[in-house]
């Protein structure tokens, strides 16, 4: 289990203005630039983030029926990881959270009636989200080429064709809990900005990046956020 | 047009809303009219909705627009005589949201709250992953016109199900109607939950809401 918390994660004002969510049809109009160098300040002060990564590779025991099967009895249920992960020796199992300073300052700032700088904030924040969990990424490559193989691109529990009950098994084997995400009966993670991400690694792996994975999502027709994958090859979610 | 009004309503139609702000305090504290000067707010976000049809505003100008106008009415309020304010009458009903048992995608819905009350709906907003029961004891203690359910996950879908169902079994269908919407909502899911209708975006919703109230748009 390998836990990281040291991660610089600065923010642009270029990214910012590239960042689909926050493109949507004048949002970064000249009236609101000032509230968002507001919010990138305060953000890059680092006094709103506190990102933290967690991850674990252990072996794939076998794939049946579109279920993968991992040491301690864990079953993940997700024909499209079984399918597009069949090759893999290992799973890599990552989680990656914001912390939950973030969602406090946005609910604060929605109490002040600033609710269109909260709803900036939030956007700002899933980019900060997506560009962590495209680090997941590079510690997937770094473990694959320990091992001498590869790592394929990112699935993630909730995508369509990969049940989210499996969170329960990201959670508990990626040691998630020790970066302080927790999750509810119903699988949702606490804090709410945090994401949980599945890699296999092997031979011959089959490489993506999320742009691709938005191609099949059923949202993508109405997605804000298809365009920053494209440029961030290897984010894990959008 | 006095100085003081032009420049109130200089600064909200350009944005300027410290000045704005600070402006609202400084012809308060000289004893300026609280009403009037909320009538001021509403000739102000009249141009802004102006600038909007003319493309020249768009969602983010109206937002902060709506944000200076929401502030503003804090502060003039308890300065107007109680009886005065006719909030009662400004309220062209009221709409009770959340996300969905088993969703935690809040955004939609937050923009969805926001449209709602800078049109004049009162809106109770639940949060969350918000259990059934919770959207019916809402129901219950206000009596709402509308129930909005916003979900973006699949599985969001059977929770706006069991809402509804919920709704329906404590007997309360029949006084209001039950929006929902959220990424791949559209009349397929809108059958499936057997909701009165689905919106693709925050005016949607407005305009539903509107023509439930019978309030001209
Ligand atoms: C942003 C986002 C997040 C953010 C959420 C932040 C937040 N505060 O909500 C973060 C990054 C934290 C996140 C996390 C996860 N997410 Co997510 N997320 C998204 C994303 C990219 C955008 C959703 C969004 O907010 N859109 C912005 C709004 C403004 O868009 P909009 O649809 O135009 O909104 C309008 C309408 O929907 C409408 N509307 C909305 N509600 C209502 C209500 C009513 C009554 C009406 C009338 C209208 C209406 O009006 C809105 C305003 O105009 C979607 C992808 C997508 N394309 O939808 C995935 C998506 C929803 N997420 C998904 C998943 C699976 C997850 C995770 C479970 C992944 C994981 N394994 O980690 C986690 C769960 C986290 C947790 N804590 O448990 C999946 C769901 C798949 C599915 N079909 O079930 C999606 C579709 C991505 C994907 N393709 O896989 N996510």
């Amino acid at each position: 289990m390998t836990l990281v918390s040291d991660i610089p994660l600065d923010i642009t004002m270029r990214e910012a203005e590239q960042f689909h969510g926050l493109q949507c049809r004048g949002l970064l109009q000249s009236k609101s630039v000032s509230h968002l160098e507001d919010l990138l300040e305060e953000l890059n002060s680092q006094i709103l983030f506190g990102p933290k990564i967690a991850y674990s590779a252990v072996p794939l025991q076998g794939v049946v029926n579109g279920r993968l099967y991992l040491p301690g009895q864990m079953v993940l249920n997700a024909p499209i990881a079984a399918h597009r992960l069949r090759r893999a020796s290992y799973l890599l199992l990552g989680a990656c959270t914001l912390g939950g300073a973030v969602a406090i300052r946005i609910a604060t700032l929605f109490a002040e009636k600033k609710r269109f700088k909260a709803l900036l904030l939030e956007q700002l924040a899933n980019l900060a989200l997506f560009k962590l969990s495209a680090r997941l990424q590079a510690f997937a490559d770094d473990e694959a080429r320990r091992l001498g193989i590869q790592a394929s691109g990112p699935l993630s529990p909730g995508d369509d064709g990969f049940d989210l009950s499996a969170q329960k098994a990201m959670i508990d084997l990626s040691g998630a809990r020790d970066i302080g995400i927790s999750l509810s009966s119903n699988y949702m993670m606490s804090p709410q900005h945090s994401m949980t991400i599945l890699y296999g690694l092997g031979q011959k792996m089959d490489r993506w990046s999320q742009a691709q994975n938005c191609e099949n999502c059923r949202s993508r027709k109405n997605c804000r956020h298809r365009d920053l994958s494209a440029r961030m090859s290897g984010s894990s979610h959008a | 047009m006095s100085d003081q009004k032009s420049q109130l309503i200089d600064h909200i139609v350009e944005m300027r809303e410290d000045e704005a702000l600070s402006l609202t305090h400084k012809m308060l504290d000289a004893g300026y009219d609280p009403l009037q000067l909320l009538a001021h707010c509403r000739d102000a976000m009249d141009q802004v909705g102006k600038r909007f049809e003319t493309q020249e505003y768009f969602l983010p100008e109206l937002m902060m627009a709506g944000d200076m106008l929401s502030q503003i009415s804090d502060i003039a309020k308890p300065l107007i005589n109680k009886g005065e304010t006719g909030e009662q009458a400004s309220t062209h009903g009221t709409v009770v949201i959340g996300t969905v048992n088993g969703d935690l995608h809040d955004i939609g819905k937050d923009i969805v709250t926001f449209m709602l009350e800078i049109n004049g709906f009162k809106v109770i907003d639940l949060g969350i992953d918000v259990p059934v029961s919770d959207f019916v004891e809402a129901i219950q203690e206000h009596n709402p016109q509308v129930v909005g359910l916003s979900g973006f996950l699949t599985l969001a879908f059977d929770a706006m199900k069991q809402t509804v169902d919920a709704i329906e079994a404590a007997d309360l269908r029949g006084q209001l109607k039950i929006m929902i919407g959220g990424g791949q909502v559209d009349e397929s899911i809108k059958v499936h939950t057997g909701a009165d209708a689905f919106g693709k975006n925050a005016m949607d919703a407005v305009n539903l809401c509107r023509d439930w109230v019978g309030v001209a748009a």
